[in-house]
């Protein structure tokens, strides 16, 4: 762990004023910062935890599993003081997510809101699955009448996904699917035996479905200095081979090497200031972390606020001023709302009584995927619910893990059921579309602060039918299909999920066309605030059934350059 | 994010009301556990873990010293009611060989202790009707069982266990999906 009571040196001669200023280091924060940079800007790059160091401060990355005092177990206490967070991480990585109780939020109906304030925030953590959007997602809205429309198409973004993918080095395998569009893609990993048998199955009983590698951010081999993925899958615990993308790994390395950027960590942004004069941002109050007491105000020609979704709503409603009352850049009334999270944690699981003889070698972190094949078009279309899900899964033989318990047995016997290859299972979960509702939402306490002196977040949240009967449906799908490939023992599971507990929050400040209806512009620019830009999840108008980091990089870089022009004209 | 969360093996989720807790039980269940008496047991821990993983050809629960790791669990990661379980049914088994055999389970013969093993074994089953479920949320599991997997968990993460009985690769450096299985083929120790 880096030295917890690291803060700024030097602190009378640390320069307040920057070209840009980026607000948070996590996966789109760090692109942020790597475009800015190398277009040329002094860029200051504000974190609100302690700097995590690529590989130097990565504890826990080496360790055995006997060198984990509870074998990579959560204790009693991991749930009494982190009941949120402990739900996300474990003994070997719970360094990289905040304490609950020094960063308190309010459930108005449940949420689990989980973070990692540190130098690269939640990249360091993510599930790498990187999938593109496609015009099935950007014309949803139109077409079913929800919400507002995106203000842009596939074609605006796919040079941008290009992009983004050549530097940060994805593995998968092209499929040609209109919904799913193929990236620039390093070798495909290997499916096993089972996953190539359901793989064919699938294909020869279900027209019209596939079922592919998983597109990930683990490198199958070196890429851009970094070492090709060693098969651990340790990866949330940060990778000392940089097998993985992360900020601490990629982006800021390489704003670095710019000598363009400032990092200032434990910078806590209290609020951005606007001059009503000129109707623009003129700079970022900054709380130092450790000192409450002292505030700084950094100044910028142009502000990219990546806070995460439910912070830089928080943010912008905490930058309310006598010109901008609800929140800065609200006019449209819809800063903070239209939440949304994907929903998960169903779907199937069987055994497979064949393939007696065929094991694997590596920890391969990486699942197969089956893209959406619900709503594509008239043929698909669904009479119960709009939009659609994708199955992440996986074939594995089970170990003394699955099967240890459920043995009546103990002594030689048992010894050697548990330490020979079990059976071969297979498991399906569906990870599906969720809906733009304008009452959930994000807004600040009246009464309650942190202490940093700031209003705590109130989260509003719920599911609701769409989601629901989609739902139904997730979990069908995955036993048909489990029960057509010749599966036994196939069983149904459905776990109780929260909003939150798929960590892809998104929608607080929609991009769309109208500055009466949205927050964001088709360049992720604020409609009222025009040298605000915000490219995390926030931006989201819909959310698709695609794990969204790849299109936060990419819209990330495309608003960064489309800044750096409008700069360069004169026009910020 | 957590996709090995999602792919996590199937809990069993218990609902409905419990019957059968009747006042007594429930306070043997959610009284303060005398924890410090734990490492008392140790010698007596490693010894029913042997039982449970003995050494073969290869080391054995005691071998890897998971006597230790168990203690760990019970105070630091078990329920409440786990832990009085847990610390109730190393008290009774005492007093169960003490009266059977007249003497400790650590001066047992090999026999005897596969035998009061199978007893305690035995007094754990029945547990999977609506009821016992429910019972079992509110009364804690049976000691067998937090016995058993515990052992499991250390034996198997342990140094000696994953490298020997099982097959641990520190980094594996590729990922090949497809490989023959060989004579006595060992399972992975970790995924």
């Amino acid at each position: 762990m880096g030295n917890p009571t690291q803060t700024i040196k030097n602190k009378e001669n640390f320069p307040l004023e920057y070209d840009a200023i980026v607000i948070g280091s996590g996966i789109s924060g760090g692109w942020a910062a790597k475009e800015l940079c190398e277009l040329g800007l002094k860029t200051l790059l504000l974190e609100r935890g302690r700097n995590v160091e690529h590989v130097k401060d990565y504890p826990t990355a080496n360790l055995n599993p006997w060198e984990l005092t509870y074998r990579n177990n959560n204790t009693n206490e991991d749930s009494e003081v982190n009941p949120i967070q402990s739900r996300a991480y474990n003994e070997g990585n719970k360094h990289f997510f905040v304490n609950d109780q020094e960063n308190p939020y309010t459930q108005v109906t449940p949420f689990h809101w989980i973070r990692g304030y540190q130098m690269g925030g939640r990249s360091l953590t993510w599930g790498r699955q990187c999938y593109r959007l496609s015009d099935l997602d950007f014309e949803a809205n139109l077409k079913d009448g929800v919400a507002v429309d995106w203000p842009i198409r596939y074609e605006n973004i796919a040079p941008w996904y290009d992009y983004v993918e050549e530097f940060i080095g994805v593995s998968g395998q092209a499929e040609g699917l209109p919904h799913l569009p193929d990236g620039k893609f390093l070798p495909v990993m290997e499916m096993n035996d089972l996953e190539l048998f359901f793989k064919e199955k699938v294909k020869n009983e279900f027209a019209g479905r596939c079922v592919t590698m998983g597109r990930s951010a683990n490198l199958s081999r070196g890429w851009k200095g970094r070492g090709a993925c060693q098969y651990r899958n340790l990866c949330s615990r940060g990778c000392p081979f940089g097998g993985y993308f992360s900020s601490n790994s990629s982006t800021i390395p390489a704003a670095i090497a710019t000598g363009n950027l400032t990092i200032r960590p434990f910078s806590v942004v209290k609020e951005i200031k606007f001059n009503k004069e000129t109707q623009k941002a003129t700079g970022v109050q900054v709380i130092d972390a450790n000192n409450p007491d002292e505030v700084f105000e950094f100044s910028a020609k142009i502000i990219f606020l990546n806070a995460s979704t439910i912070a830089s709503a928080a943010i912008l409603l905490n930058s309310a001023n006598d010109y901008n009352p609800d929140g800065l850049g609200n006019s449209s009334g819809q800063l903070g709302h239209n939440l949304m999270d994907h929903h998960f944690r169903v779907g199937a699981q069987a055994q497979y009584d064949g393939l007696k003889d065929k094991y694997y070698v590596g920890r391969r972190p990486n699942n197969i995927y089956i893209p959406r094949f619900r709503n594509l078009n008239e043929a698909t279309k669904r009479a119960d619910y709009i939009r659609g899900f994708a199955y992440q899964g996986g074939a594995f033989r089970q170990n003394w893990e699955d099967i240890g318990t459920g043995l009546d047995d103990f002594g030689e016997s048992f010894k050697q059921k548990i330490t020979e290859p079990g059976p071969w299972s297979m498991v399906i979960s569906a990870w599906g579309e969720t809906l733009p509702y304008y009452d959930n939402k994000v807004s600040l306490s009246r009464s309650k602060k942190d202490k940093w002196g700031l209003p705590i977040v109130e989260v509003k949240f719920n599911f609701k039918d769409n989601e629901r009967v989609m739902r139904k449906d997730m979990q069908s799908s995955a036993v048909e299909m489990l029960e057509k490939s010749g599966m036994t023992k196939v069983s149904a599971f459905d776990y109780d999920n929260v909003g939150g507990d798929c960590v892809h929050e998104m929608g607080t400040a929609r991009m769309g066309a109208d500055p009466k209806t949205s927050v964001l512009n088709k360049f992720n620019q604020m409609h009222d605030v025009k040298n605000i830009f915000i490219t995390d999840g926030s931006c989201m108008t819909s959310s698709g059934c695609q794990n969204p980091s790849l299109t936060y990089m990419a819209l990330t870089a495309r608003a960064c350059h489309y800044a750096f022009n409008q700069l360069k004209k004169g026009n910020l | 994010m957590n996709r090995k969360t999602a792919l996590k093996r199937i809990v069993l989720l218990t609902t409905g009301l419990v019957a059968a807790a009747g006042g007594v039980k429930l306070y043997q269940a959610y009284k303060k556990p005398g924890l410090v008496n734990l490492d008392d047991y140790q010698k007596l821990i490693d010894e029913l873990a042997d039982v449970i993983i003995p050494r073969t050809n290869t080391p054995g629960a005691k071998d890897v010293g998971v006597g230790d790791f168990i203690i760990n669990m019970v105070k630091d990661c078990c329920s409440r009611q786990n832990q009085n379980s847990f610390i109730q049914g190393l008290g009774d088994l005492e007093a169960y060989v003490k009266d059977k055999y007249n003497r400790t389970f650590v001066a047992c013969t090999i026999d005897e202790k596969i035998a009061v093993m199978k007893y305690f074994q035995n007094k754990s089953k029945n547990n999977n009707g609506t009821i016992a479920k429910a019972s079992r949320k509110v009364l804690g599991d049976p000691f067998f069982w937090i016995l058993k997997k515990y052992t499991l968990i250390g034996y198997c993460t342990s140094l000696n266990g994953a490298t020997m009985a099982l097959q641990y690769d520190y980094v594996p450096g590729k990922y090949i999906g497809s490989i023959a299985i060989k004579n006595e083929q060992k399972g992975w120790a970790t995924r």
